[in-house]
């Protein structure tokens, strides 16, 4: 077990996105790319996206949380979002039985979980190919799938460098 | 006295554990061997443990959040004089250092309480 996190919330990690048309990479060499933030791992990635995110301290995540709605977030979904199964089809017809003010519940806290998301690239994100940056360049991305796979890979990205993991608890 | 066979299978100081380390198991994972193996007298979390690489490896690794508390600890300086950023990774790593520590202390107390 290597240490992939960072200990200084103003140390700065640059890191390329898995659907870049200008990395070839395998499947392989992409999923431990994610897992480790090794750029060398994906072979010549010349002209790929360079976005630039630093580590987030307790208080850039805590303000995070409450810009995505911390507050106002539904504590039943909160509740029922950490009870449903993980498998794919038991977890549709466990929410198929939901009550309507239930599913109601857990598409808010979704939401808020969306947000939260959003809110850490934008405390984290600082450039991209060495232009500041901010959310509001991620979400210009088009197609729209490579816009949600850019947030998800900069959340999964954010949480690495930032947070212990779990092979540290 | 140096075993550099044992060391080799106990990954070369952070490597993956080898076959025929002994006590060690495997699972769909890889090699491990379990935390109440490596420590005795450990802690429920770490006795349930599946430990894969060296743990002393790990140690070395986290040395300078491990100095930063027991120095804080010891009143010779704050986490903050070390870490003036810290990242919640740091806060985190402090949180479990103070958690196993003070349950190390509370089972040294039971244990010495039960003669």
């Amino acid at each position: 077990m290597a240490l992939h996190f960072f200990t200084s919330s103003e140390s700065t990690l640059d890191v390329v996105v898995t659907c870049d048309p200008a990395i070839n990479a395998s499947d392989e060499a992409k999923n431990e790319y994610l897992k480790t933030g090794d750029r060398a791992l994906l072979g010549d990635h010349a002209g790929a996206t360079i976005f630039t995110i630093k580590a987030l301290g307790p208080s850039e995540r805590e303000e995070a949380e409450v810009k995505a709605g911390a507050y106002t977030r539904s504590e039943l979904g909160r509740l029922l979002w950490s009870q449903q199964p993980s498998e794919t089809e038991e977890r549709a017809r466990w929410h198929h039985a939901l009550e309507e003010d239930e599913r109601a519940a857990l598409a808010h806290y979704r939401n808020y979980l969306d947000n939260v998301y959003l809110e850490m690239v934008n405390a984290s994100l600082q450039t991209i190919d060495g232009q500041p940056a901010s959310i509001d360049q991620v979400q210009m991305i088009q197609p729209d799938d490579a816009r949600i796979v850019t947030i998800s890979e900069l959340v999964l990205h954010i949480r690495r460098i930032s947070l212990l993991g779990d092979s540290g608890k | 006295m140096r075993k550099p066979q044992l060391r080799r299978l106990r990954g070369n100081c952070g490597g993956s554990f080898r076959a025929g380390l002994a006590q060690s198991q495997v699972d769909e994972v890889g090699r491990y061997v379990p935390g109440y193996r490596v420590a005795p007298d450990c802690g429920e979390a770490f006795s349930e443990a599946k430990i894969r690489s060296c743990p002393v490896a790990d140690a070395n690794r986290a040395a300078s959040i491990i100095n930063a508390y027991s120095r804080h600890r010891n009143g010779l300086a704050t986490i903050r004089d070390t870490f003036p950023a810290p990242s919640c990774a740091v806060i985190e790593a402090v949180d479990v250092l103070h958690n196993t520590t003070e349950e190390m202390l509370l089972r040294v107390r039971e244990s010495a309480q039960n003669g």
